[in-house]
This record gives C-alpha cells, sequence and structure tokens, in this order.
C-alpha cells in the first residue's frame, strides 16, 4: 500500500484529503504543520508527499528545502496552495515540486493527480 | 458630698454650660459649635459610660484627663440632648452662664474653688492642651451626617477590634482616627480606594472576559471537531443523513449553528466538485438558511453582511432578491458587499444592478468588482453602455473599465465625457483618450486645455505623447511659451517623445534662444526623470 504524507494546517482540509485518499486504498500519515511533517518524516518513509504552503512553524517552501537538504528529494511533492501567485508557482518548481494545485480544488482531481504523481515515482525507480 | 466634689462639680458645670451656652447663640446660624464637658464623677465610672451618659461621641476628643475627671472637646451629638444635661447642671451648681470660645487660645478652664471662687487647682489653656480633632471633616459631611460619621467610625473601630491583631491595632486606630480628622487624607484614602477598586475591577473583568471566551473557544473547539468529522463521513457516505443529523449534538443552539455555517464555508471555499455540492444541500437540511435570511434582516451592519455573505456562497437561489434588494442599502459596509454579492450571484449581467443604483458606488466596492472579473473571469459588459448614465460613480468606473479592457466600441461616448461637469469624470476620459490612442479627440481636448485645472490640464498634455501630430506642434510650444514651468515641462516631454518632428520643434526652439528651454530639454532626456 503506498503511503502519503499530508501536510495541512486547515483541519478539515487535512481530514477531508486524508479521507479521499484512504478511500483509493492508500495509506495516510497527517500532518498538521511543517514541523509536525518533518518529524513524520523522520520516522516513515512515503511515497508521496502532499503540503499547503503557508502553514505554522515551517511553511511548505521551507519544508521542501529543508528535504532537498537532506537529500530526500527522490519524494514526489504536490502543493496545495491558496495561492496561485506566478511567484510562489515559480519558487515551488524551482525547489523540486512535482504538482501544484490551487484551492479550491476537487477532490476526483487531486486523487488522479496523486495516481499520476505515484506512477511516474515507479516509472523513474524501475528505470534506476 | 464632700466640699471636693462639689468644687469639681461647680467647675465642670462652669464650662459644661459655658460651653453650651455658646452652642446654642451659634446654632442658629448654621455655624459649628464646640462644647467643653467636663465629666465628673467620685466613682470613677468608665469613659464609655461617662461618655454614652453625656453624649460624647467618637468625634469629640478628650482635651485634658486629671484625676477622676475628664475634659472633652467636640461636637456632640444632638443639642437637644445636650441642653437637658447642661441646664440641669447649671440649676444644681447655681452657676452662672459664662460664654466661651473654645476655639479662641486664651480660653481658660479653671478648676475653682467651690466656696470662695478662688483657683484651687490647676489653670489650664485651651490652646494648651493636647490637640483634639477641632477640625471639620467637610468632605464626610457632603454625604453624610454627624450620626453616620461617628457610627461608621465607630464599626470601623470595632471591626478592628475584632479582626485586626493587637500589634496592628493601634495603627489601625490611629488610621482610622487621621482619616475622620484630617479631610485631606480622607480624600486621598478614598482617592486611593476608588483606584485599587478600579484596578481590581478591571483585572476580575478581564480576568473573567477572558475565562469566558477561553471557554467557550474551548467548546466551539470540541464542537467544531466533532461537526467536522461528522460531515466528511457523510459526505463521503459513511453514515446517513439521519445518522448524521442525530451525531450533530446541540445543532440547535445558536453558537453551534454559527460553527456549522463556518464549516460549510470552510467547504465551500477549499473545495469543488462533489464536496462543493453537498454544501447546500447540508445548508439546507439543517435549516441554516433560516440563520442566515435572519441575519441579513438584522438591525446590526455586521450580522447583515455576514448575512449576506453567507447567503452568497451557501444559498446563491436564496440570496439573489435579498442582495437585490440591499444594493442601495444606507450603510456604505452593507451596500458594499450587497453590491459585491450581486456581481458573483449574477455572473451573466454582474453590473446590471447599475440600472437601479441610487447609492453611491464607492472606490472599494470598484475595486473588489475589478477584482471580482479577474478573478472569476466574469463576461465583461460593453462598459460605454454605462457612460450615459447620470451616476458619476457609474460612468467613473465604465471610463477606467473601457481604459483597461480596451472597448473602443463607442468612441463617440467617451469623447462626450470630456463635458462633463466633474473634474475627474473630464481627467478620466483625457487618460482615455490618451491610453486608448483616440486621434478623434486632439482637436477637442486642445479647445479644452485653455479651461481646464491644473491636473487635467497636465493629462491633456501628456496626450498628446501619444496621439500628437504635426498639427499639435504650436499648440505645445503655446504652452512652453507661455505656461508655468509643470506644464512646460510636460510639454516639452511631448514633444520630445511624439515624433521626429516634435524633436526638430525642440530644437528650433533651442536655436531660437526661448528662455528655459536648453533645461527642460536636459530634465525630459534625462533617465532618471
Amino acid at each position: 500500500m503506498k503511503r502519503i504524507l499530508v501536510a495541512e494546517d486547515n483541519r478539515l482540509i487535512l481530514e477531508t484529503v486524508a479521507q479521499s485518499l484512504t478511500r483509493e486504498g492508500y495509506d495516510i500519515i497527517k500532518a498538521a504543520d511543517g514541523r509536525e511533517c518533518m518529524d513524520q518524516l523522520k520516522s516513515n518513509e512515503v511515497d508521496l508527499i502532499i503540503t499547503d504552503l503557508y502553514m505554522p512553524h515551517l511553511n511548505g517552501l521551507e519544508v521542501i528545502s529543508n528535504l532537498n537538504n537532506q537529500n530526500k528529494n527522490i519524494t514526489p511533492i504536490m502543493v496545495l496552495s491558496a495561492s496561485g501567485a506566478e511567484e510562489n508557482v515559480l519558487k515551488a518548481f524551482d525547489l523540486g515540486v512535482d504538482d501544484f494545485m490551487v484551492k479550491p480544488f476537487s477532490l476526483i482531481e487531486l486523487n488522479v493527480r496523486v495516481k499520476k504523481l505515484l506512477a511516474l515515482k515507479k516509472q523513474q525507480l524501475s528505470i534506476t | 458630698m464632700s466640699s471636693f466634689t462639689f468644687v469639681k462639680l461647680i467647675i465642670h458645670s462652669v464650662l459644661l454650660v459655658s460651653c453650651a451656652y455658646q452652642s446654642f447663640a451659634n446654632g442658629g446660624k448654621g455655624s459649628i459649635n464646640f462644647f467643653v464637658q467636663i465629666n465628673a464623677s467620685e466613682t470613677s465610672p468608665g469613659k464609655q459610660q461617662q461618655s454614652l451618659k453625656h453624649n460624647i461621641h467618637k468625634s469629640t476628643d478628650e482635651l485634658y484627663s486629671g484625676h477622676e475627671n475628664h475634659y472633652y472637646a467636640g461636637k456632640f451629638d444632638n443639642k437637644e440632648n445636650d441642653r437637658p444635661v447642661s441646664e440641669k447642671q447649671l440649676r444644681e451648681s447655681d452657676t452662672t452662664l459664662i460664654p466661651y470660645d473654645l476655639t479662641d487660645p486664651r480660653v481658660q478652664m479653671v478648676v475653682s474653688d467651690s466656696i470662695d471662687d478662688t483657683p484651687a487647682g490647676s489653670t489650664y489653656f485651651v490652646s494648651d492642651l493636647p490637640t483634639g480633632n477641632y477640625s471639620e471633616n467637610f468632605i464626610l459631611r457632603m454625604f453624610f451626617n454627624d450620626s453616620e460619621i461617628s457610627v461608621f467610625q465607630w464599626k470601623l473601630i470595632d471591626f478592628g477590634k475584632e479582626n485586626i491583631p493587637q500589634p496592628f491595632r493601634r495603627l489601625y486606630n490611629q488610621t482610622i482616627d487621621n482619616i475622620f480628622e484630617n479631610p485631606a487624607v480622607l480624600f486621598f484614602f478614598f482617592l486611593i480606594l476608588f483606584f485599587i477598586l478600579n484596578i481590581i475591577g478591571v483585572f476580575l473583568l478581564l480576568s473573567y472576559t477572558i475565562k469566558r471566551k477561553n471557554r467557550k473557544e474551548k467548546f466551539l473547539r470540541i464542537f467544531s471537531k466533532m461537526y467536522e468529522e461528522v460531515l466528511i463521513s457523510y459526505m463521503f457516505g459513511l453514515i446517513d443523513w439521519p445518522a448524521a443529523s442525530e451525531k450533530l449534538k446541540r445543532k440547535g443552539k445558536k453558537e453551534n449553528r454559527k460553527v456549522l455555517i463556518s464549516i460549510l464555508l470552510n467547504f465551500k471555499e477549499n473545495f469543488r466538485g462533489d464536496v462543493e455540492k453537498f454544501v447546500p444541500e447540508i445548508y439546507m437540511k439543517l435549516g441554516l438558511h433560516n440563520d442566515s435570511l435572519k441575519a441579513v434582516h438584522s438591525s446590526r451592519n455586521f450580522t447583515k453582511i455576514q448575512g449576506i455573505l453567507e447567503l452568497t456562497h451557501l444559498y446563491p437561489d436564496g440570496a439573489k432578491d435579498i442582495v437585490k434588494d440591499l444594493i442601495n442599502a444606507k450603510n456604505d459596509y452593507v451596500r458594499s458587499e450587497a453590491q459585491i454579492a450581486f456581481i458573483r450571484l449574477n455572473t451573466k449581467e454582474p453590473f446590471k444592478f447599475f440600472e437601479n443604483l441610487t447609492k453611491p458606488f464607492t472606490r472599494w466596492t470598484q475595486i473588489s468588482a475589478f477584482n471580482l472579473i479577474r478573478i472569476y473571469q466574469l463576461p465583461v459588459p460593453s462598459f460605454a453602455d454605462h457612460l450615459e448614465r447620470q451616476h458619476i460613480n457609474i460612468r467613473n468606473f465604465s471610463l477606467r473599465m473601457i481604459v483597461y479592457f480596451q472597448q473602443l466600441e463607442n468612441i463617440p461616448e467617451i469623447l462626450r465625457m470630456v463635458e462633463s461637469e466633474r473634474e475627474l469624470t473630464r481627467f478620466l476620459s483625457y487618460e482615455a483618450i490618451n491610453l486608448l490612442r483616440i486621434y478623434e479627440g486632439r482637436e477637442l481636448i486642445k479647445n479644452k486645455y485653455w479651461e481646464e485645472k491644473e491636473k487635467n490640464k497636465i493629462e491633456i498634455i501628456k496626450a498628446f505623447r501619444n496621439i500628437g501630430i504635426e498639427d499639435d506642434l504650436e499648440f505645445l510650444e503655446r504652452i512652453i511659451l507661455s505656461e508655468p514651468v509643470s506644464f512646460k515641462t510636460e510639454a516639452c516631454r511631448s514633444l520630445y517623445y511624439m515624433s521626429q518632428s516634435g524633436k526638430n520643434k525642440l530644437d528650433q526652439m533651442n536655436n531660437n534662444a526661448v528662455q528655459g528651454i536648453e533645461q527642460l530639454i536636459a530634465h525630459v532626456t534625462d533617465p532618471r526623470n
């Protein structure tokens, strides 16, 4: 079973996304802020990270930077953000983010994108 | 009765009656009188007992205590009560009534012999005696009568006796005495007490408010979490509606209904698709639209705005008519919210409300409307149609939108705005002519220039940078030759950037040694400007 880490400070979004992905058959780890996200990553191997951009303690971009510094950048990352500002999108992709979704978003679309990202990761692993 | 006792009685009576006389004599004038009362007794009864007998209360002071006698000065509780005592002693002692003014330092209290009336004991000057509370406590007297003051003071002393440990009691009693004797001390005492009570009050109020707020927030957090879980379960089909409804505990409470609405708004704000579709359904099933409708009809503007917001997001069909009615609301914020809601709810004709708008369409609302058009990519109407409207805000907004969306369908309408009575409208039309490159407006704005105000004049000159041709060189030259420096500068800039012929004109003027032209050219060609 694929394991996905969802980091989001809005509990309603976190629970809804987690519920939606659980129904799709994924194992979900939840984190309410950036620091908790980093803690969870220390103790868990995950196949995908879905993170919000604006979170307490560590924001999404800081989380991604930390992952890059720790050479954990092989995990695909999807960003969920209320702000679709070009600056944020470019910065996120510059840091190695694989996908970017702007809120409000559709859960069906999210599931499709997750599936796609996991498939890509699988392809990459098989090549390497 | 022994002679000694008799003498003492006479002396005491003389003093007592003299002071009583003084008191009665001045009483009718409303002045405050002091008495001296001698407390004489062979049996030496307790001070308190004697005090009661002669109506001596705490507001009197013991002037002197010798043998078994006590000498008091002060105001007695009741003149009427005092009179019989004085008169009785006067009668018994057969003593002449002598007026004494105790406030006069020359007054003596003489212990006289009863037989030959010669001084038999010490002579005391009142001024030499220990000071007492001669001062009147005018502050307390403003609010209470003497009796009440006295009773209150005694209560304080009794309280001290019962509650204050012996080592501190003396200090306490002294403080009480000082307070009652000295008005300034009393004033500051009450002032300090007032401030202390105020501070305590504020702290208590703060503590209570914070505690109450925290408790409320804690409850709301608990309910919020519970409601979210139930609603998510329902949305994902884990439970049916009856079960969900049953699990939504205390959903009838006003505060909890607000929590439910905020959760639904949160869903609406963050999700599209299936989840978004569930939101109005739950909103209606829980009857929350009634709460929002009630809020819209509230007399409080903030609640009204909240109601508009909820209906717009969660019950659009129900919101349309209500919002339409509030387009011309008196309150700026309510009106602004209603106008924005109208644009959101009527995506096909977002500015249809212009037809009925009589109240202002504020700049803030205009900016919000513009953002809504951009964010939600609403169909942009032909704003030139709205230039005909009498409403000045609509015309100005339309001119701005015409420029932004490059709407050149109705140029005559834009040019007509140059004739507007409003300075801002004319300014916006000059700006539109400039930015939209409306060459047809050249002659018109040249004619308007000389009657315009400074800001508009500058805008007209600026326009020639974009739309100016050779025919306009003379106009700009005239400005450089005759107008103040700000206009000259702008005209020089327009000439320079208009075309090669403009630059040639500037060179020609420079060669003709037009005053200051060299500096103007240097200024406009400087990249820092």
